[in-house]
């Protein structure tokens, strides 16, 4: 027992209706009394880990520990877990008072009692009303609502309601609260407001929050660790301040915060190159000329005079925020991002530079695409739900096609390569997207769109869930319908390891 | 400028033929509708045993219908009591089993919820007369005597589509959080659904209930077919058999208009009481704000 109140074990989970894990082999501990906030876009599975924990949802595969004793399959009353949820979901039937209440009429709780042989037993008992009284009213107190037994639902401001759902599960006093992007519905003073509120109230309750939240300034401000997760995956597990200076990828480094994010390449030990020049950093474990993702944060960029930075760049927009300045730099074809307090003309030149502490590299997830394919009766490739012509002499040594486009094996006898297995790679270059619906039998959504200094990254799943991956100058949208466009010319194939070439 | 002036006339001339004709077309439909009511409930003040004969005005009907020695007048009672007994207690069975259907169904996967909901909605477009055979056709196959039991399980299937009807939108529109809510704060499922979701879709079981209970009173088609082949009859029955062998009691001209006016001033009430709700929580909202 390493005092984790709660731990995943490689939990996963699909639903009945889909074909897609909704969350994918999750590993993660939270210590006792923690502010843990789990932070992606919407659809990146954080709900549903929520769900998992609080019992709505049980896994499809994996374990949920609750203080080393599995859970995962106990129903949600059973849990010594509370939830508030984004809609508050109040009884409307029911007052103030008996929603909060309504925990604690449920709960029963062991007493002692000397039965007539005069030994003492443990029996169970229902809270009394007195006592459900004055829980309900230390409750209201804590979420600052005293007096407010006796008021209807419906007569309550989305923030007392907000409070009232707090209050509903503290008054139970789980071992684990759960905050489901509670914040959602209040407008943006009220929001900040309770955030230092509830922030103040796990301060002084001691019980675990788990909160979610696709706000990243709310993840920074509140929790204590932050669980980055995107796509049923955690990306990233950290601090706060971890998280936002070390990224571990592009993804993180571009959903927290605002970064400029490069591709550049290791041209020696503790040294790489972007911009167009070689910059010292001091990420180690990298192998020479490995193609890196490089982060710099806009206020980490430090702009001088022309000659005096390391490269130069023009400055094209310059935004005031109180602060500082927000400059855009065009270095080349290239844009930078860069926060200063001192003021630069528009259209000046200007020197920039980075020290090396805070040049952040990170390996590149992928570096090309890769497909399982296999060869179909016809002699064509295929991979990702369609099929390509491929030359497959260049794959079997001595084969050749006749005049009638057969292919011939090295005794010239017609080659029977059907369901052989194959892996195609296609870099980057060899696929682009198009609107055109026509365009290709090949069709995907956009999943995720990182910009990359002078070009996006995307990446585009396709209903079979094989993810393309291409650079792209244009804007597209995330969640855009696309024809997928693959240059023929650039597939590469290659016999799946283990199988012989004939 | 005449010119102008004139067509200005002549615009405001149509406008107001408009305006006119368009009032005398709702009046003329509200006078269809409710002309044949009036018409009978002007001749229940009257002694006459033919409708359309006015022989003075009277409250003979009435002082019969209310009379302990008619023999007439207690067939009616009968009757009476007998159609309300049906309604209530057929009203009261299709209420459980249309509020459990619904919230079964609703909370079904996905296909199996699909077909469910077609099933219960056939009977609702069904003709009655094919329910009312059927019916009839499965009880003589069981060889069950015609009875009161077997007019309440005719009364029941008529009704139970509806109750799901009028139920599943409230299930529909609920907060689906609100059962978790519940299971989250420690109560079982048996106890989510007493004391949070029946709560909240009882508007819905509460109107199902009305139209179960509504639909049974004037049902005539199935009760035939299903009621006691002898001795037991409600209103439509009665009224039927009646007329069949000799003229309508004239007391049935005054239970026609009592019945009337009973659904009236329950209509007016129920109107007053909602408007007033609706009051009270528009000046809720504005003491919120």
């Amino acid at each position: 027992m390493d005092n984790y109140i709660i731990e995943l074990k490689d939990v996963s989970k699909k639903f009945d209706d889909s074909d897609i894990y909704a969350v994918e082999h999750i590993n993660l501990k939270i210590k006792k009394g923690e502010f843990v906030t789990l932070l992606g876009p919407s659809g990146c599975g954080k709900t549903t880990t929520l769900r998992m924990i609080a019992g709505f949802e049980l896994p499809t595969s994996g374990q949920i520990l609750l203080n080393g004793k599995d859970i995962s399959l106990l129903p949600p009353y059973k849990r010594p877990i509370n939830t508030v949820f984004q809609k508050y979901a109040l009884f409307g039937h029911l007052n103030v008072f008996n929603n909060i209440a309504f925990g604690l009429k449920m709960k029963k709780i062991p007493y002692e009692k000397k039965n007539r042989k005069g030994e003492t037993v443990t029996k169970m008992r229902h809270y009394t009303k007195q006592e459900i009284s004055e829980m309900v009213k230390d409750a209201l107190k804590i979420v600052d609502l005293e007096g407010f037994e006796k008021r209807d639902i419906q007569t309550l401001s989305g923030g007392q309601q907000q409070r009232i759902a707090i209050a509903r599960s503290i008054v139970n006093k789980p071992e684990i609260l759960l905050l489901d992007e509670p914040l959602g519905a209040l407008d943006l003073k009220m929001r900040k407001e309770m955030q230092l509120e509830l922030k103040a109230m796990h301060k002084k309750l001691g019980i675990t929050f788990i909160y979610v939240t696709h706000d990243q300034e709310e993840a920074l401000t509140m929790s204590d660790t932050v669980v980055v997760m995107n796509d049923g995956e955690i990306q990233q597990v950290g601090t706060p301040k971890g998280i936002y200076d070390e990224p571990k990828n592009a993804f993180v480094a571009d959903f927290i915060g605002e970064s400029n994010i490069y591709t550049g390449t290791m041209v020696a030990n503790k040294t790489v190159r972007f911009l167009g020049k070689n910059f010292k950093c001091v990420d180690e474990g990298f192998e020479l000329n490995e193609k890196v993702d490089v982060v710099v944060r806009p206020e980490d960029v430090i702009l001088s005079e022309p000659d005096k930075g390391k490269c130069k760049g023009k400055i094209v927009s310059r935004i005031f925020k109180g602060m500082h300045y927000e400059y855009i730099i065009m270095v080349d074809r290239s844009e930078l991002i860069a926060q200063s307090t001192l003021e630069f003309n528009q259209g000046l030149e200007v020197g920039i530079d980075v020290s090396p502490s805070n040049i952040q590299i990170m390996k590149k997830p992928f570096t090309s695409n890769y497909f399982d394919g296999y060869i179909n009766k016809e002699n064509k490739i295929c991979f990702a739900g369609a099929e390509f012509d491929y030359d497959l002499t260049k794959l079997f040594v001595g084969y050749h096609y006749d005049n009638d486009g057969n292919l011939l094996d090295t005794k010239n006898q017609v080659a029977d390569l059907e369901g052989r297995p194959i892996v195609v790679e296609i870099p980057f270059d060899g696929v682009s997207i198009s609107d055109d619906s026509e365009a290709s039998s090949l069709h995907g959504q956009i999943i995720s769109m990182i910009y990359h200094g002078d070009h996006y990254q995307v990446i585009v799943r396709t209903p079979d869930e094989d993810d393309f991956i291409l650079d792209e100058q244009d804007l597209w949208n995330e969640n855009d319908n696309v024809s997928i466009i693959v240059d023929p010319q650039k597939i590469h194939v290659s016999l799946k390891q283990g199988e012989k070439h004939v | 400028m005449v010119n102008n002036q004139k067509a200005a006339k002549r615009i405001k001339q149509r406008s107001l033929l408009k305006k006119i004709l368009a009032k005398v077309f709702v009046y003329a439909i509200l006078l269809i509708m409710y002309a044949p009511i009036l018409y009978l409930i002007v001749y229940s003040f009257t002694s006459s045993s033919q409708i359309g004969r006015w022989e003075g005005l009277s409250f003979e009907p009435f002082i019969r219908l209310f009379a302990s020695n008619n023999r007439e007048s207690k067939q009616i009672w009968q009757a009476v009591y007998n159609t309300v007994s049906i309604a209530l207690v057929s009203g009261v069975i299709s209420t459980v089993l249309g509020t459990t259907g619904a919230i079964g169904i609703f909370y079904s996967k996905k296909r199996s919820k699909n077909l469910l909901e077609f099933l219960t909605q056939i009977p609702v477009v069904n003709a009655e007369i094919v329910i009312a055979l059927s019916l009839t056709i499965l009880f003589v196959m069981v060889k069950a005597q015609f009875s009161y039991a077997t007019l309440v399980i005719g009364h029941v299937v008529l009704t139970v589509p509806f109750v799901v009807l009028s139920v599943k939108p409230k299930l529909t529109q609920m907060d689906p959080n609100l059962y978790e809510a519940a299971l989250d704060l420690g109560a079982n499922q048996t106890r989510a659904l007493f004391k949070v979701v029946l709560p909240e879709i009882a508007p819905g079981i509460l109107s199902g209930f009305m139209l179960a209970v509504t639909l049974s009173l004037d049902d005539y088609i199935i009760t035939t077919f299903t009621k006691p082949r002898t001795g037991f009859d409600t209103i439509s029955t009665y009224i039927d058999a009646v007329t069949k062998k000799s003229g309508l009691p004239i007391q049935v001209r005054a239970l026609t208009t009592i019945i009337f006016a009973v659904i009236l001033i329950v209509m007016v009430a129920i109107n007053i009481r909602s408007s007033s709700l609706v009051k009270r929580r528009i000046k809720k909202e504005h003491e919120k704000d």
